[in-house]
């Protein structure tokens, strides 16, 4: 069992003046990043902010924007695995917004795909698929089934159980509750917290829930929308989060938890217009 | 009385299911009634309608004849299907890697869907003689093109959100090809397939009226043969064609369904 705050020795992300835009919108202007090993940062902002974007960027699945002459200094994504900057790069896990599942494979055939794309052996991907059900609370008799025949809630852990296969050190999670219910959403949210603090990923999770990133994170980061302020850079504010013991289920009737939330709010909303 | 009421309408699911059965037989053997009185009242001469009587006693007296020639167009519509497939598979695999290369070919495919086959069956014949394969390209010819329009809008219909966790798992083309191309073209591949099953007896039947010879002779050559002397055989040989072409189809439906059990939340209408 690792505690993310003994682990936090060096930075596994580094973002340096990142932006990227889409045709003519931009969504990211300069944003800059550090998140040391083991801290779970939500991202907030509202929709069109570009948070996805800042997940994409960090997986690889979108390049960022070339820096013209006025932007003098070197743009960089940097994952690191260990404080050394040379070495092998970090394992990522990636859960998108909706389960993502491919609907003609079982569910323990999706979980154990990336281990398929990385031609492991068939035993280890036997082994850490049924590993990493088991970690997100799915049956093996679960892991025999079709997609379709899993409800919404236990489709979203096998999505999870899939981005765990590969033992990641740096989890992104793409509003990956979004689509379920409020009761479901907080049950898995603690699992999460739980899970992290017990792997010591370092997470950054997406979403537009102030309750939902007060209750997760260590550190929340506003990302403002540019289409509403054109000449500002990407991040608009960065917040501590600390409460005293774990993170479960009561610490949301705690008055603490709830004064968090409306600081954060309040933060929100002053930069919303 | 809770108990009755069940058993009746058990009773009339039972009937209803049987009348569902035995529907379409009665309403053939109504027809063949009326069509058989309809030749004996108004006296039609047997070169212009044959009764039902003439072709079952056609059928009966040139059955050897009629069975040679059904296995030599079935087993051309079957060997042309085969090809079709294949190739139309092949072909759509590379149509599906880029757009350049649908940009570049997918013109001259369409071209190649136009040109009709009056044409092109006397052209073959030169190529390789009044033979079985030309029959059975001419099969192909006619039923490859759904193939490869179903299969490579298949190929391009990746899910964006699956490709993105193929790339996050830096899988190669060949990976993304067998795991996620191939999987999703299958129900729009197999849409093909059934249309063009019922194509491929068209083909063969096409193929046998240019190729056949008195030696080599299939329905399509029997049908032009018996126009003049024999109308009775001429009628036989048009429903044993359409009865081959239904039972393709329904056996490509068969195996298709089969194939797409894993789809069933995927399939296409």
């Amino acid at each position: 069992m690792k505690d993310p705050l003994n682990h936090s020795t060096f930075d596994a992300i580094v973002v340096r003046k990142v932006s990227k835009h889409f045709g003519t919108q931009v969504v990211l202007r300069h944003l800059n990043l550090k998140i040391p090993q083991g801290e779970f940062v939500c991202l907030l902002g509202a929709s069109g902010c570009g948070k996805s974007t800042v997940l994409r960027l960090l997986a690889g699945l979108e390049q960022p924007d070339v820096l013209g002459e006025e932007d003098q200094g070197l743009p960089s994504l940097e994952l690191r695995s260990n404080p050394e900057p040379v070495g092998p790069p970090p394992r990522l896990g990636f859960v998108f917004q909706q389960a993502n599942l491919l609907p003609w494979r079982s569910v323990r055939e999706n979980v154990g795909l990336p281990l398929r794309l990385q031609k492991a052996s068939r035993a280890t991907r036997l082994a850490e698929t049924n590993r990493s059900l088991q970690e997100v609370g799915l049956t093996l008799a679960d892991g025999l089934k079709w997609p379709r025949m899993l409800s919404g809630g236990m489709q979203m852990r096998a999505s999870l159980a899939r981005a765990l296969v590969t033992r990641p050190e740096i989890l992104l999670l793409d509003e990956p509750f979004s689509a379920l219910d409020e009761v479901l959403r907080q049950r898995l949210c603690e699992e999460l917290r739980q899970w992290h603090q017990e792997f010591g990923w370092t997470t950054i999770f997406v979403t537009h829930h102030v309750s939902e990133a007060v209750f997760l994170a260590d550190r929340i980061l506003i990302l403002r929308n540019l289409a509403e302020y054109p000449a500002e850079d990407s991040l608009a504010a960065d917040l501590p989060i600390e409460f005293p013991g774990e993170r479960t289920s009561e610490l949301r009737e705690s008055p603490r938890y709830v004064e968090e939330v409306v600081r954060v709010t309040k933060r929100f909303r002053e930069l919303l217009r | 009385m809770i108990g009755r009421q069940r058993s009746t309408i058990g009773d009339s699911r039972w009937l209803e299911k049987l009348a569902m059965i035995l529907a379409p037989g009665i309403v053939l053997v109504l027809v063949l009634l009326t069509w058989q009185w309809l030749v004996w009242a108004r006296e039609i001469p047997k070169f212009i309608l044959p009764s039902p009587r003439d072709i079952a006693l056609a059928t009966w007296s040139d059955g050897a004849r009629l069975w040679a020639a059904t296995l030599r167009t079935g087993s051309a519509a079957i060997a042309g299907l085969g090809i079709s497939v294949g190739a139309g598979f092949l072909l759509a695999s590379v149509l599906g890697q880029a757009r350049w290369i649908r940009n570049s070919f997918m013109p001259y495919v369409l071209v190649f869907q136009t040109i009709p086959i009056i044409g092109v069956a006397p052209l073959l014949i030169t190529w390789f003689g009044n033979t079985f394969s030309t029959v059975m390209l001419i099969a192909a010819f006619i039923s490859i093109f759904p193939i490869i329009s179903n299969t490579t809008t298949g190929m391009v219909a990746v899910d964006s959100s699956h490709l993105d966790l193929f790339h996050l798992n830096r899988a190669s083309r060949w990976q993304i090809y067998r795991y996620l191309q191939v999987p999703t073209a299958l129900p729009y591949f197999s849409a093909g397939i059934r249309i063009a099953a019922a194509a491929c007896v068209l083909g063969a039947c096409v193929g046998d009226y240019f190729v056949g010879t008195a030696q080599q002779e299939g329905l399509g050559f029997l049908v032009f043969q018996a126009k003049d002397r024999n109308a009775g055989l001429m009628f036989a040989t048009l429903f044993v064609l359409t009865l081959m072409g239904f039972l393709f189809y329904l056996t490509a439906n068969l195996v298709c369904r089969l194939v797409l059990l894993r789809w069933e939340d995927h399939r296409l209408g």
